[in-house]
């Protein structure tokens, strides 16, 4: 599992601070957050592309010094995804 | 004849405590139009009439509150009024800019700005009201806390009040207005120094907009542009600034441990997020400044009482900065120095040095890392120097580093204690804060992390551009200051796309591209006339000033103005003893890394001083010569 915490406004209107999801990328973990929001009955909750525009660190590391989306996952990672409002 | 400017009363004062005289003090149209207000016109006052080093408590010192033409205008987050004096931290010019509703009430009494010299002999409570200065007995109001104070002057006026701080002359003591703060630089304590307690002010009618109809009409526009930008419209009015400290973390700009690291572990528990879900509460009425619709303050529950939420300042200097993770603590010490009337950064940046000169065994003050148990105490002996250990801690960090040791991780320069962004990973600021003109303020600094992380990416660790950058965010940030508004309006200089979608190929391209943005922005600022535009977008400041008071104003004029009162700072400072080297910051941050694996992780401050030099127009010796002097039209009696 990953562990994915949320900060900013995203965490303010979903009243969600983290979700774990099984994914093996960072889009997959986009579509698996998706997943868990809609499942949880979220209203308004990001999609998989919102989620691209939020600026994500995987183990403390902006996913775009990494290799963006394809950025491989394995269990105990942790993504941080913070709104793009939250300092960018 | 030409119509008068609007918008500004058209009289300044000189109250002088000593002999109770008040005074008539020129300050003609012309000046108006080429000092604006506020900080700049402030600081043409001190260009005009300091000439050598004065002592901060010396009774000539003067005070200026100034206000500036956009206050109790139809325009956004703009009752903010500045007030000056030499500072007793650092001994050169400090300016503090307030959001409460003093500047509007002094206009309303008919001035746009009021200098106070003298020591008066007794406690002394001045009144500012359209029928005239009175200068009233304070004893009573002595001793009072800042609400308290304010509290029992009551009445519908503007006061500015001191607290015990300022009484017993803490170096750092601010000056309360509602409940905004005139923070830094220790005007409470020179206040004190002249036995003033409080000024009020009030009056009827302000002075009306040269063309109101106009600026009415471009003030709801600028208001929506506000409320539909992703900052000013979603993120700081739902988290305040406290929103901005993940992102510091994350960033590894939040300074931990007296500035040794830029990460703190336990952030989560001190992150805006975490202070939103657990302590706002719904009612912030009148904890933000007056006539803004962003409302950037939150409300927070202290004992039953509502008060104002502490700032990412403060959290992040009294939290990471000295690893505590207890959000609670901080609400309660940050209500605890506004009402004894303290900054809150520097309060903060003094106990957080004193936790590592007792871990290094250089003095024991009782104050550990970790440890937070007798922090409120020392706070309070501090704020009313009532032990030996507050007594020190009164004097700020710069005159203990003298005493007890540490300079080289001293956080401070010039005397200011920094603010809580650790310059490691945010080089540009660390060049801001050295050579700011009031010392280490993150703000005077010219805010550059928010193009190195915050808002942008530009970056943070590269020198490159960031002396450009930094000279024409400086001299935006000080335009707009004068004019009335608050800094977070400067938001919108970045379109919201970019913030909205940071990972898009145009904000990657302008992160990479903006170290030499600077250099082509400052070419256009070296030559106004190619900026003779206003780009409402951008920089809607310039259209409501000029709305507002009739005077001719472009961007680049009102850049101009910017870099107008940054180097009439400059000069004053000189005259107070300013040299080159004090342009500088602790060994800590130039000379070691903040990240072992990165040669990057350091503030090559020499290299971006040298450029910042000369994109300022100064010489090797950091001085502003005759020709910049005579282009700024500094060098007539104007
Ligand atoms: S944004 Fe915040 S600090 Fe600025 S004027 Fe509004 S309430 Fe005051």
């Amino acid at each position: 599992m990953v562990k994915v915490k949320f900060f900013g406004v995203l965490r303010l209107e979903t009243k969600i601070a983290s979700v774990e999801v099984e994914a093996k990328t960072v889009k997959k973990a986009y579509e698996a957050v998706e997943a868990d929001l809609k499942a949880k009955g979220i209203e308004n909750a990001p999609t998989a592309k919102d989620l691209k525009d939020y600026i994500t660190f995987v183990n403390g590391i902006n996913i775009y010094k990494l290799k963006r989306q394809a950025t491989k996952l394995k269990a105990g990672d942790e993504i941080v995804l913070m709104s793009p409002v939250s300092g960018g | 004849m030409a119509k008068k400017l609007g918008a500004y009363t058209g009289k300044v004062i000189k109250i002088n405590l000593t002999d109770k005289t008040i005074a008539d003090y020129p300050f003609s149209e012309k000046q108006r139009e080429l000092f604006l207000g506020g900080k700049i016109m402030a600081s043409k006052i001190f260009y005009d009439n300091l000439f050598e080093k004065i002592d901060a408590y010396d009774e000539n010192n003067m005070v200026v509150i100034s206000t500036s033409p956009l206050n109790g205008m139809p325009a956004p987050s703009s009752s903010r009024f500045n007030i000056s004096a030499v500072s007793p931290l650092t001994g050169l010019l400090t300016s503090s800019n307030c959001g409460g509703d003093f500047g509007i009430n002094l206009k309303k009494a008919g001035y746009d700005a009021v200098i106070i010299t003298g020591k008066a002999e007794e406690k002394t409570l001045l009144q500012i009201t359209d029928e005239g200065v009175e200068f009233k007995n304070a004893d009573s109001l002595w001793g009072l806390h800042t609400s308290e104070v304010q509290t029992k002057i009551g009445g519908r006026c503007g006061k500015l009040v001191i607290g015990p701080a300022g009484e017993k002359l803490v170096r750092y003591a601010c000056i309360i207005n509602e409940e905004r703060a005139a923070g830094r630089g220790g005007l409470g304590a020179v206040f004190g120094s002249k036995n003033l307690k409080a000024v009020t002010a009030s009056g009827k009618k302000g002075p009306e907009a040269y063309d109101k109809e106009k600026l009415q009409e471009f003030n709801k526009k600028w208001v929506k542009a506000l409320k539909d930008h992703p900052l000013t419209g979603k993120q700081l009015p739902q988290l305040g600034t406290a929103g901005l400290l993940t992102a510091m973390q994350m960033k590894h700009m939040l300074a931990t441990k007296n500035f040794a690291k830029g990460q703190y572990e336990d952030y989560e528990k001190l992150s805006g997020d975490y202070l939103a879900e657990n302590f706002h509460r719904k009612d912030a009425k009148g904890k933000s400044c007056k006539s803004c619709p962003i409302q950037c303050a939150r409300a927070v529950e202290l004992n039953g009482k509502l008060i104002k939420g502490p700032e990412v300042e403060i959290i992040g200097l009294l939290g990471a900065g000295i690893l505590n993770n207890d959000l609670e603590k901080i609400i309660r010490w940050n209500y605890e120095m506004d009402e004894l009337g303290m900054d809150t950064i520097s309060a903060s940046g003094v106990i957080s040095f004193a936790m590592e000169l007792n871990e290094k065994g250089l003095w024991d003050s009782g104050l550990k890392f970790g440890e937070t148990d007798n922090v409120l105490d020392a706070i309070i002996e501090m704020g009313e120097r009532s032990t030996e250990r507050g007594n020190e801690l009164a004097e700020g960090v710069k005159r203990m580093s003298e005493k007890f040791g540490g300079k080289d991780f001293a956080p401070h320069s010039k005397g200011l204690e920094l603010s809580a962004y650790e310059p490691r990973s945010a080089v540009g600021q660390g060049l801001g804060y050295a050579v700011a003109n009031r010392g280490g303020c993150h703000l005077n600094a010219g805010y550059l992390v928010f193009a190195e992380g915050l808002g942008l990416s530009a970056n943070p660790r590269t020198p490159k551009g960031k002396a450009s950058l930094t000279t024409l965010f400086q001299n935006i940030m000080e335009a707009v200051s004068a004019g009335g508004n608050c800094l977070f309006t400067v938001y919108c200089f970045v379109p919201g796309f970019m913030i909205k979608k940071p990972n898009s190929f145009i904000t990657r391209t302008v992160n990479k591209l903006a170290p030499y943005l600077g250099g082509v922005l400052y070419f256009a600022g070296k030559k106004p006339e190619l900026l003779a535009l206003n780009l409402s977008a951008m920089l809607p400041h310039a259209i409501a000033c000029k709305h507002a008071t009739g005077s001719k104003l472009n961007m680049g004029k009102f850049i101009r103005i910017g870099e107008r009162g940054y180097n009439m700072e400059r000069i004053v400072n000189i005259r107070l003893g300013l040299k080159a080297e004090d342009d500088t910051l602790p060994k800590r941050l130039t000379h070691e890394l903040q990240d072992a694996s990165d040669k990057k992780s350091f503030v090559p401050l020499e290299f971006m001083k040298k450029r910042y030099y000369l994109m300022r127009g100064w010489g090797k010796d950091g001085v502003p010569p005759k020709k910049l002097i005579k282009k700024l039209k500094l060098d007539t009696t104007v």
